[in-house]
């Protein structure tokens, strides 16, 4: 099986491990992402305002390249890593579903590109994971099972919020844990799951994102989490350099390590994971020390 | 009691209602989009707060920073008992003041440029400058 997969511009840089991880992930169980050809950025933030178009123009962009891909590969769905990707244009998609004449004008105004028709389906990698393979078949394939590695699940906002796009329950989601748990890990339950981690206000309200990151952080910390993963970028970078300041400060008495599922997929599903343990010792470690690995 | 709104009130109201497609008075004052805020504390009124100055066409409104504030995280949206979508009616007043002129960030400024040298995920640069100036 093959999809179309769109990147976004922060996997290309400071995202860059967790699609590294996500395109061997993929490989592994038996299907391929395929990179679209030429991308734009997808506009990040969805504008909420009724009467502005412009904004959704670099969104629908993205969607007309998916729409000529998925002609080739015969689907007419696109794979988003990223949470903010996958937030905007399944909201841009949503948009247009919901209002043909909108559709109708952006096709005029956009003369040069060939007409959206609004049928692609947007998808997160976790959602191919869930629903396409499955945790059972996921269990399967389990090289190294993660056994005895506390593992806290952090949702973050843009998967689950708005509720006409999310994928999973809103206050209890549940589809990251299955698949940790599928690896053998142990799942933490943390309350604060689905807290927003302050997003872009680390640009213009430092002291915001503090505040969020160390509710999330202490409670994770109280439950003994070894790790937190999280699909989204901008959560994994908020949540590793707030805690950083908030270490400094003393306001927290440990830093806990914050990767991407996608990172723990591939230590798991590796047969000779040797190579990428190396860059995770605080795993290694933790799995020798009680007997894991 | 009565409540003279001024003219310039009616305007921001129905501007705000406008941009936003959000009945404001759909609120009813119950204070959850407040309790439910993770970045409440760094607000100079409380979202709920921001509401009630729109309802009462209070233009001080304006001189907050809750919606500057505001995280767009949706979960006041999510949660609110009337449905109203408060994310939308903060992106409305930050489009009161974009549409006046009157940006957020200055992305010329030193402070700005720091920001961008830093290893800061482009993803939160765009998105404070999607939300911050016009």
């Amino acid at each position: 099986m093959e999809y179309p997969y769109y990147p976004g511009c922060t996997l290309k840089t400071t995202g860059k491990k967790d699609e590294e991880a996500a395109l061997e992930v993929a490989k592994l169980l038996g299907f391929e992402l395929k990179e679209l050809p030429t991308w734009t950025c997808c506009g990040v933030v969805y504008n909420l305002t009724s009467d502005v178009m412009a904004d959704h123009l670099s969104a629908t962009r993205t969607l007309i390249r998916a729409q000529e891909m998925g002609r080739e590969l015969n689907t007419n769905k696109l794979v988003t890593l990223c949470s903010m990707c996958y937030n905007v244009l399944k909201q841009v998609n949503l948009m247009y579903k919901n209002n043909p004449d909108k559709l109708y004008n952006v096709n005029l105004f956009m003369d040069t590109e060939e007409d959206y028709l609004g049928n692609i389906e947007i998808i997160h990698f976790l959602e191919v994971l869930y629903r396409d393979i499955g945790p059972e078949k996921i269990k399967e394939k389990v090289k190294t099972p993660l056994k005895n590695l506390k593992v806290d699940p952090y949702y973050g906002c843009m998967l689950l919020r708005p509720k006409s796009i999310a994928f999973d329950s809103q206050d209890s989601p549940h589809v990251m844990g299955d698949i940790l748990s599928a690896l053998g890990a142990k799942v933490i339950e943390n309350p604060m799951t689905v807290e927003c981690c302050g997003a872009h206000q680390i640009i213009t309200n430092k002291e915001a994102v503090l505040d969020c990151v160390q509710r999330i952080v202490t409670i994770s910390q109280s439950k003994g989490a070894d790790v937190i993963v999280t699909p989204c970028p901008l959560c994994q970078y908020n949540l590793t350099t707030a805690q950083k300041s908030l270490f400094e400060k003393g306001k927290i008495n440990q830093k806990i390590p914050v990767i991407y599922l996608s990172e723990l997929l591939r230590i798991s599903l590796t047969e000779n994971n040797e190579n990428y343990l190396k860059d995770y010792m605080f795993i290694k470690d933790k799995l020798e020390d009680r007997g894991g690995l | 009691m009565v409540f003279t709104v001024s003219e310039k009130g009616l305007e921001l109201r129905k501007t705000v209602e406008e941009i936003s497609g959000q009945n404001i008075f759909q609120c009813y004052q119950c204070g959850k989009c407040s309790a439910t805020c993770p970045v409440v504390d760094s607000m100079d009124v409380a979202p709920n707060k921001v509401i009630r100055y729109v309802q009462m066409g209070d233009l001080e409104v304006l001189e907050q920073n809750t919606f500057w504030v505001c995280a767009a995280c949706f979960t006041c949206s999510a949660r609110c008992p009337r449905s109203v979508d408060i994310a939308k009616i903060m992106e409305a007043l930050r489009n009161v003041m974009l549409r006046n002129k009157q940006d957020f960030i200055n992305i010329y400024s030193k402070e700005f440029i720091e920001k961008m040298i830093e290893e800061i995920p482009q993803m939160a640069i765009v998105a404070a400058i999607k939300k911050g100036v016009w």
